[in-house]
């Protein structure tokens, strides 16, 4: 790969213009300016808050089984319960934010974890080139030729006996694409002119990697880390589908849409639609902040 | 307006993603062809092993009940229809008609020492008779190969208690060291003998000498170790499964014409079965599946004739008892639903091993009793199963047959009070919803022994994750001990990993619950010598009370039949019991049978009595 | 070129025993010990002589390192992947039964996936923000983002119960290729399995070619006076390839795993069920098996995808170094 004229332009200009606007503003600028995008993060952003807030407020038992047996089950939407009750008698509205806290939190939660990983990982083999870059792509391409999916479920057959273990699980298993962008990422600035120039002046390596490196790819780390949260809420969904899910008293997302999938002949479609409907929102969101994260860094549109 | 214009289209582009494989237009396909039988066995569990003596790897009801038994008899054939435990004997006599069983009703005799077995008029498909000889073929290969058999107890029954055996062609003598109950060595003993064809007395380099030697000489033993390895390997190719060997033993109503790899089989009639009936359908299908719901999309597509649907997707639940209400309304104009008890008893292992943590607590009866007391079995069974459960109260399974003993009433109804008040009596104080011990000590008011001042009572409960209906039963019991006052941990695992973390005895569980409890097949007498005394092979909790021990060597060794046993056991409560599950079945409308359709609670398949 | 195809060889070799080290090494670390397939396989009619006695059968008595070494010269040396715990058969024999059924779904789906994905994304990319842009991009990211299994199920419900009423699922114990003598049942996992792939793949490809459009050499052809079709297909399009040959034999993995949901909805008995079961069963010689082979055969599709490449474009031989 070459390295574009255009990137050190902007790069440098990064470093020394000032009296003009500075890029971060010119890039939240061009972020403001997708209309989509800003609905995007408004909407996550209300949902995250309207997981933790609504139960406050629309109160409906999600835990107590007892209670929830003395309501009558698979019940329509009605004044009491507006989105029906699902096959246990829990209401479903309440339902689907009481889950939305733990599909939500843990997507996040095991996201940032791969990115941490895949950060690192990617940072030094990138940095450090030779040898050390070798076998630690090798071991990657060992850990990427394996399918993901595979591998989660042994994993979470194995070990998982709390939610902290789900976390954990998909969180130290999902870092390796990371690892491999992060990777490209620091191989193409580390050749960039000024932090040989740097590295010439006597400057320490790891003093590159905090000082150059590392700013410069913050924003494919913001990019990938956007879709590793998608990703995990999504990994968590197909693990609930086979029942590996989340495990009660509480819920996830993926596990009630099985649930409510399962009821589907009988009509019941407001255990499932719903949900969906939400569900797809988050994730296709989260994607959408994601590409528009990334249509932002990607300097040559400033030309635009 | 960008934005909006945007979002519009997305709605649009999510309504137009349905053309997308619009292409395809295929009127449905019609139902199964009459005269086949086709049943879907269960999912992840299809047949995979033919030879009719096998190690635990191998010993399941899809390779026993579903498949094997089609083609080799037991000696005594146990449950038809919707019966429990009975033996259909022929009548001794060369013109006497056949009954299920091979041989006629066992004689003791020697003071309950000494069992003799009449044979009956059954033929292989090699043309030899099944004679005493194929029956100490079996015993042979037993004395010399217990541990290849999966349910070989050390110390008990045959082969270990047998000093002798003796045939000619009509009769089977067996001699016991010690005296041993009738009932017991019937149901769990000789219900496992499969006489077996001298064709399969062989090894590669031909002919042996297993099943004419003397038993439990070296001579024969050596043999017998060289035929069964021979056969296990040949059992180990299911490629041999269709040809002459395996199927030139055959002396039940079907033959094996195909088998595949996936675990579908194809079954023909044997028209040389001299069974009280034959096969009245022209072939038997059995058919593998990956999910419970991939099944349940077969039957909505009416593609096979027997099948089963989770409880969950019935609407309306069972009005009582063993009877069924609506069927699911997806494939209600195709099949009729069924339902059937089974042959076991339903609980979650209390773990009583002193390096437990929590044995303390669960070593004292009243709080056994107080927890058994937090069980609301009726509740559970008409909101989580639909109706289709019975309450569960006894180590006996449902309506047994009045030669084993009956069950005692229930003596722990669902009551939280009658709970709270045990807990109070015995010195446990609710402090903000915390029950704690305030007085401890060994008395009839204190806590109980090893109990200190202030111990808060916890319960650590393992269960199986990923079936919704266990989940919900545990939720629901833990709910209940929460409002005791009682601190209730609960780790949720897959199933394989609850049953191995449970019976290696670890020491993270106080309770643990698989689900199923213990079904009473193939070895069919529902005594206690498995599960609750010290040193038996599934006692997980180690439990050990020396009048419990007492009453199972009565019913086993002695001639106590089970109601003594079931009274202590209930009293006892060395386990949690928890509903029993009936089955649901779907059987298609056009399908006949002489002895109904609801399941067999020993999962017997009899396909023969079945025609359209 | 010899030089550069050893070198990338024996880096697979290298990956392969890598990927062989940590699904040996994953069964040890069961909280359940080394001995809890045993529990699992045996059943409750299993007690402890019978669970040791298992044990030493399967060589659970040797220390890590020992049973490590021969598992691999039992498998380099004598190609033997052993014998599964649970199922009557050599996992050879799991392997024949299940790879065709599982390999030629995801084939089809995967040919599926790059014709209609590649041009998809080209004209989205050639046509961007245009209603077809929009429509097509909304319906992706719709499409990325649901759960396979819901789409799946929704599929099902819509094609097969509802309208159209499309067999639900092939018949059990069909021959691996009854979906070339018999395509109907198979057309809503196909459908559906391609539909997850396009929905990614598009993408991919519409952001590529975007990228492609805005290099220095695009405005030289522009400049020269190409037609906007000379400079999509000739320039954009062929300089778009390399990425996406690169992802697609990235996306082999990815491609075996989604099999297993729709092998789950579809009752499709194939390698991905087979995995989780074994999985789930502890059927360790299985679950080892499998790993290896759909390893060795993504190693293939990206060393063959990578000499492809290297035989188009010396560049990236250099770099590789």
């Amino acid at each position: 790969m070459s390295t574009s004229p255009e990137f050190t332009q902007i790069v440098n200009k990064d470093k020394s213009d000032n009296f003009i606007t500075p890029l971060w503003r010119q890039r939240f600028n061009i972020f403001l300016n997708n209309k989509l995008a800003v609905a995007s993060v408004l909407f996550l952003f209300s949902m995250i808050v309207a997981c933790f807030l609504v139960p406050l407020l629309y109160h409906t038992n999600q835990t107590d089984q007892n209670l929830a047996l003395s309501s009558p089950w698979n019940q329509a939407p009605s004044a009491h319960h507006w989105l029906g009750t699902d096959s246990n008698g829990f209401d479903v509205l309440g339902r689907i934010f009481f889950g939305g806290e733990y599909s939500l939190t843990l997507g996040i939660l095991a996201g940032f974890i791969t990115i941490i990983f895949g950060t690192i990982y990617g940072m030094i083999a990138g940095f450090f080139g030779g040898i050390v870059d070798t076998v630690l792509m090798r071991i990657l391409d060992a850990l990427l030729s394996i399918p993901y999916i595979f591998l989660l479920i042994t994993m979470v057959t194995l070990f998982t006996r709390s939610t902290v273990f789900l976390i954990l699980i998909i969180g130290l298993t999902g870092w390796w694409g990371n690892a491999r962008i992060i990777r490209g990422d620091a191989m193409l600035i580390r050749k960039l002119e000024y932090s040989q120039a740097s590295s010439a002046m006597g400057a320490s390596r790891l003093h590159i990697i905090f000082r150059h490196v590392y700013p410069n790819s913050i924003s494919n780390i913001v990019t990938v880390a956007t879709f590793s949260v998608a990703d995990a809420i999504l990994y968590l969904s197909a693990l609930g589908f086979l029942g590996l899910g989340i495990q009660p008293p509480q819920t996830d997302w993926g596990t009630m849409l099985q649930n409510g999938a399962s009821q589907i002949t009988n009509g019941y479609w407001w255990e499932v639609y719903p949900l969906a409907f939400f569900f797809v929102l988050v994730v296709v969101s989260i994607n959408y902040i994601g590409d528009a994260l990334r249509d932002v860094f990607e300097v040559r549109l400033l030309e635009r | 307006m960008k934005f909006k214009n945007r979002l519009r289209l997305l709605f649009v582009s999510v309504a137009a993603f349905g053309t997308l494989t619009m292409g395809f237009v295929v009127p449905a396909t019609s139902g199964a062809a009459s005269q086949t039988l086709t049943m879907a066995e269960a999912p992840g569990a299809s047949p995979n092993w033919i030879f009719p003596y096998m190690s635990c790897t191998y010993f399941s009801v899809n390779n026993i009940n579903q498949f094997e038994n089609l083609m080799y008899r037991p000696l005594y054939w146990f449950g038809l229809g919707n019966s429990a435990a009975v033996v259909d004997t022929p009548q001794p006599g060369a013109e006497a008609p056949n009954g299920l069983s091979l041989a006629a009703a066992p004689v003791m005799s020697n003071g309950n020492k000494t069992v003799t077995i009449n044979m009956g008029n059954y033929k292989f498909a090699s043309g030899q008779p099944v004679n005493g000889q194929s029956v100490q073929f079996f015993l042979n290969l037993y004395k010399a190969d217990p541990t290849g058999y999966c349910g070989y107890n050390a110390g008990y029954g045959i082969p270990d208690q047998v000093s002798s055996v003796t045939s000619t062609e009509k009769t089977v003598t067996i001699n016991f060291k010690s005296s041993v109950n009738p009932n017991w060595i019937l149901y769990n003993y000789l219900s496992e003998i499969t006489p077996f064809a001298d064709t399969w007395d062989v090894t590669s380099k031909g002919a042996s000498t297993c099943a004419t030697g003397a038993y439990g000489a070296k001579s024969t033993n050596t043999a017998c170790m060289a035929v069964v390895n021979y056969l296990n390997k040949q059992s180990g190719k299911t490629s041999s499964y269709t040809g002459k060997l395996w199927q030139s033993g055959v002396d039940g109503p079907y033959h094996l014409t195909s088998f595949d790899n996936l675990g579908n089989a194809t079954l023909v009639p044997n028209t040389t079965y001299a069974g009280p009936q034959a096969s009245q359908v022209a072939q038997v299908k059995e058919v593998a599946f990956t999910s419970t719901t991939s099944e349940q999309n077969a039957l909505r597509a009416g593609t096979i004739d027997l099948g089963y649907v989770d409880p969950t997707q019935l609407t309306s639940p069972a009005p009582g008892p063993g009877k069924v209400g609506a069927n699911w309304s997806a494939i209600a104009s195709k099949y009729n639903l069924v339902t059937g008890s089974s042959w076991g008893m339903s609980y979650a292992a209390y773990n009583l091993n002193s390096k437990s943590p929590e044995a303390k607590y669960l070593k004292q009866l009243y709080i056994r009793e107080a927890l058994q007391d937090g069980v609301d079995q009726a509740g559970i069974i008409a909101k989580i199963d639909k109706g289709y459960a019975l309450v569960n109260n006894s180590p006996l399974p449902a309506n047994p047959p009045a030669a084993l003993g009956v069950s005692p009433a229930n003596t722990h109804p669902y009551s939280l009070t009658t709970a709270a008040a045990l807990l109070t009596s015995h010195g446990w104080t609710k402090v903000g919803g915390k029950l704690k011990c305030t007085s401890p000590g060994t008395g009839a008011t204190n806590c109980g022994a090893g109990i200190k001042k202030n111990d808060r009572l916890t319960i650590s409960f393992l269960y199986g994750s990923g079936t919704t209906s266990l989940t919900d039963m545990v939720q629901t019991i833990l709910s209940a001990w929460s409002s005791l006052g009682i601190k209730t941990n609960q780790v949720a695992a897959p199933f394989n990993s609850v049953v191995s973390d449970c019976a290696a005895g670890k020491k993270t569980w106080s309770v643990c619950d698989w689900g199923a409890g213990w079904i009473y097949a193939p070895d069919f007498y529902p005594s206690g010598e498995w599960g609750f005394v010290p040193g038996a092979s599934f006692n997980i909790g180690a439990y050990n009370d020396p009048k419990m021990t007492a009453l199972v060597k009565d019913t086993t060794f002695g001639t106590a039949n089970l109601t003594a046993y079931a009274a202590y056991f209930q009293s006892q409560l060395p386990v949690m019991f928890q509903p029993n599950g009936e089955g649901t079945g779907e059987v298609i409308k056009t399908l006949k049978s002489t002895i109904g359709f609801t399941p067999n609670p020993l999962q017997n398949f009899n396909p023969e009595y079945y025609h359209y | 070129m010899i030089a550069y195809v050893i070198r990338r060889l024996i880096q697979s070799f290298v990956v392969l025993l890598i990927v062989l080290l940590v699904t040996f090494t994953l069964p040890y670390l069961e909280p359940g010990g080394i001995l809890a397939p045993a529990y699992i396989v045996l059943g409750t009619h299993a007690n402890k002589v019978t669970v040791a006695q298992w044990g030493v059968q399967h060589g659970m008595n040797h220390p890590f390192f020992i049973r490590f070494w021969s598992y691999l010269t039992q498998v380099f040396l004598h190609f033997d992947l052993g014998h599964s715990f649970k199922q009557n058969m050599s996992v050879w024999q799991i392997i024949a039964l299940y790879i065709p059924r599982t390999v030629w779904l995801a084939l089809t789906s995967l040919l599926l996936t790059i014709f209609i994905a590649i041009p998809l994304g080209l004209v989205q990319a050639s046509r961007r923000n245009t209603t077809f842009d929009y429509a097509a991009t909304g319906t992706a990211f719709v499409l990325y983002a649901m759960p396979s299994f819901l789409l799946c199920i929704l599929m099902l419900q819509t094609f097969s119960f509802g309208i159209l009423h499309l067999p639900a699922q092939p018949p059990s114990g069909v021959a691996p290729w009854a979906m070339f003598t018999d395509p109907l049942p198979f057309v809503l996992p196909v459908a559906c399995l391609t539909l997850l792939g396009v929905a990614g793949i598009s993408r991919f490809m519409r952001g590529t070619v975007l990228e492609v459009l805005v290099q220095d050499y695009i405005r030289t052809a522009k400049a020269k006076g190409c037609s906007k079709r000379q400079v999509l297909f000739r320039h954009a399009f062929r300089n778009a390839l390399g990425p996406i040959v690169t992802i697609l034999g990235l996306s082999l993995p990815a491609l075996f795993g989604g099999a297993l949901i729709i092998e789950s909805v579809f009752n499709y008995s194939g390698l991905g069920i087979q995995t989780v079961n074994a999985a789930q069963l502890l059927d360790i010689p299985t679950v080892l098996g499998i790993t290896l082979l759909v390893s060795i055969l993504t190693l293939m599709g990206n060393l063959l995808a990578d000499i492809a490449l290297g035989i188009v474009n010396p560049r990236v031989r250099v770099e590789a170094r």
